[in-house]
């Protein structure tokens, strides 16, 4: 069955002088436990796809379908209801909350979903333990480096054991030993929780992970 | 509670960080909420201190049940120039247990062992009744106005006499021809007169200082003090008016003859304005940096709803404590100046008043940066750097 299934999509963005099309008849489909990579130059259109098959952006002509429901046919409340059960995002700027811990960043999904603190705050120190940055737990965001906090990010996204999981860039501020840990973890997720990856990315060390490669060529 | 989840508590827990990591806007939003809350609150205080010490001689005369004046006494310091007979034909009014004289006058007195010369505010009371003597006395007691030439003194007098040369018992007070001496000093009595008061019978009273009074009325059980009131208007066409109609007549004059509640209306409108506008500009400031951690929230599946609750928690609590701050401040206020001419009476009316506006003030500072949030499209997230 198809997790993602993206048909036919036109995106184009105007400016005053002009309008430029991004996105022209592009389709793709990714299968439950594949991971996508999405791979090209900057500028090709790659984050305006991933936002597209998250239900940021709305395409001019063609059709997004996860778990075969079109996410631009539902209301935007469903929408939101819907995007936050199925699919999780590691966007390009984190988007951490300073106010909180590194744990309480992690585990912010989970507190949205009204768990226990206590329990959602373990479940996140687990995590951190996965992603090799447990001895940050009680650290705040100030604290750490660009990648712990890149970690986080993605300790936050992969948190409530989401179905489909889209990236921006989850390596670019990451070592070589860390992208290896974090998509280590991804293949696992991939194959022991059935999640489906769709990231953007232009990092070529990674790229042995994919199952499925979509390259972007525009200039 | 109605829908409570226990993701509120955990995205109020989250509002509350949010809000107290950045000390620096928290405090100046608390400063200017706390500025307007006190200015809501300390203008009506004083402005209650300002009525009650106006209708304070009125107050202090519970017993009478009407107050007989003529149309032109509008406050307890314009008493009227009664017929002798009128006091009778007030007493032979149906209904009527008791009427009696309260003379006002003001006379230059010498204070003879300072040599200080003073316009006294003079009470005449009646010698039988003693209507119009204050209860309490802090010196002697207030059979002392008996004695020959007895005047009681108002303990707010002693203020107006320097340490090396005080007003005493048994001082003497020159008017003219007549010395009279001071025989108690009664429980001070706080008026808006900067005049010191004294009190004396009536029948003590020099003839040319006997003629302006009220009559106070008592009226018998059984009639109504209304209907009384009307007869005695009937009769004798002076108006008869209950202590509370006559402290809403004091009032009234004061605020129709000077521009007193124009002044603490404007200075409290302000005060509130000056707030709104700095806590709105701060407060939108604060939501606009935050902007990208609601869109997060909204993009983590946190619904307008519960957006629009961690704002206005957020509003609120500094709301909360900018209003405990204020209340405080004024009960300090309040207490530093009782005893000066700045009057001052903070009351639970004007501390839920105060609750009102202030919780009013924050929520409209508010709004249009909940406006924001609930506009936020997710697709800023992709746009700039957090």
């Amino acid at each position: 069955m198809n997790v993602l299934e993206c048909l036919g999509i036109y995106k184009s963005y105007a400016t005053k002088a002009s309008t430029t099309l991004v996105l022209e008849n592009y389709s793709l489909s990714l299968k439950s436990g594949e991971i996508g990579m999405l791979m090209g130059p900057s500028g090709c259109g790659k984050t305006t796809l991933l936002m597209i098959a998250g239900g940021i952006l709305t395409p001019e002509k063609g059709i997004c379908k996860v778990y075969d429901q079109d996410i631009y046919a539902l209301p935007h409340s469903l929408k939101v209801n819907f995007r936050a059960k199925n699919i999780s995002f590691v966007f390009q700027h984190l988007h951490l909350l300073p106010a909180l811990s590194a744990a309480e960043n992690m585990a912010l999904p989970l507190l949205i979903d009204g768990m226990e603190r206590e329990i959602a705050l373990e479940a996140a120190n687990k995590m951190m333990m996965n992603l090799g940055i447990e001895k940050f737990i009680n650290s705040k965001l100030d604290d750490l480096s660009g990648g712990q906090k890149q970690r986080i990010a993605i300790g936050r996204a992969l948190i409530r054991k989401p179905k489909l999981v889209l990236c921006d860039e989850p390596t670019s501020n990451l070592d070589n030993k860390s992208a290896e840990v974090v998509f280590e973890i991804f293949q696992d997720y991939a194959k022991n929780h059935d999640s489906t990856f769709l990231i953007c990315t232009h990092d070529q060390r990674i790229a042995h992970y994919a199952h499925m490669i979509f390259e972007f060529n525009r200039q | 509670m109605k829908n409570w989840h226990p993701a509120h508590a955990n995205m109020l827990y989250v509002a509350y960080k949010m809000l107290v990591n950045s000390p620096q806007k928290l405090f100046g939003m608390l400063i200017s909420a706390t500025f307007s809350s006190f200015i809501i609150m300390q203008q009506p205080s004083i402005y209650q201190g300002v009525s009650e010490r106006l209708i304070a001689p009125i107050k202090a005369i519970p017993t009478a049940d009407l107050w007989v004046m003529g149309a032109r006494s509008e406050t307890p310091d314009q008493p009227t120039h009664f017929d002798p007979i009128d006091s009778y034909r007030i007493r032979s009014v149906p209904g009527v247990l008791w009427a009696t004289q309260l003379y006002r006058a003001w006379m230059w007195m010498k204070h003879k062992s300072s040599e200080k010369t003073l316009n006294w505010d003079v009470t005449g009371v009646d010698s039988y009744t003693l209507l119009g003597l204050p209860q309490d006395m802090t010196q002697k007691d207030k059979e002392a106005i008996r004695y020959p030439n007895a005047v009681i003194v108002d303990g707010y007098a002693l203020n107006q006499f320097t340490k090396n040369n005080p007003l005493k018992l048994k001082d003497k007070l020159i008017e003219g021809p007549r010395t009279y001496i001071v025989r108690a000093v009664s429980k001070p009595l706080r008026t808006y007169s900067v005049n010191p008061r004294l009190y004396m019978l009536s029948t003590h009273l020099p003839t040319e200082y006997a003629q302006n009074s009220f009559i106070l009325v008592k009226v018998k059980p059984h009639y109504k003090v209304l209907a009384v009131a009307q007869a005695i208007h009937a009769r004798t066409n002076y108006d008869a008016l209950t202590p509370q109609q006559f402290m809403d007549r004091t009032l009234n004059f004061f605020s129709k003859s000077t521009p007193i509640i124009i002044m603490f209306v404007a200075v409290g409108v302000g005060g509130f304005l000056i707030g709104l506008i700095i806590m709105w500009q701060i407060f939108s400031n604060f939501i606009l940096t935050h902007l990208h951690q609601f869109g997060m929230l909204k993009m983590l599946g946190v619904p307008n709803s519960m957006l629009k609750q961690m704002v206005l928690f957020q509003a609120a609590l500094i709301g909360g404590v900018a209003y405990l701050l204020s209340v405080v401040l004024i009960t300090v206020f309040e207490k530093i100046f009782v005893n000066t001419d700045v009057a001052c009476h903070f009351t639970f009316t004007i501390a839920l008043f105060g609750l009102i506006g202030t919780f009013a003030m924050v929520f409209l500072a508010s709004f249009f940066s909940l406006l924001k949030v609930l506009r936020l499209d997710s697709v800023e997230l992709c746009r700039d750097q957090n």
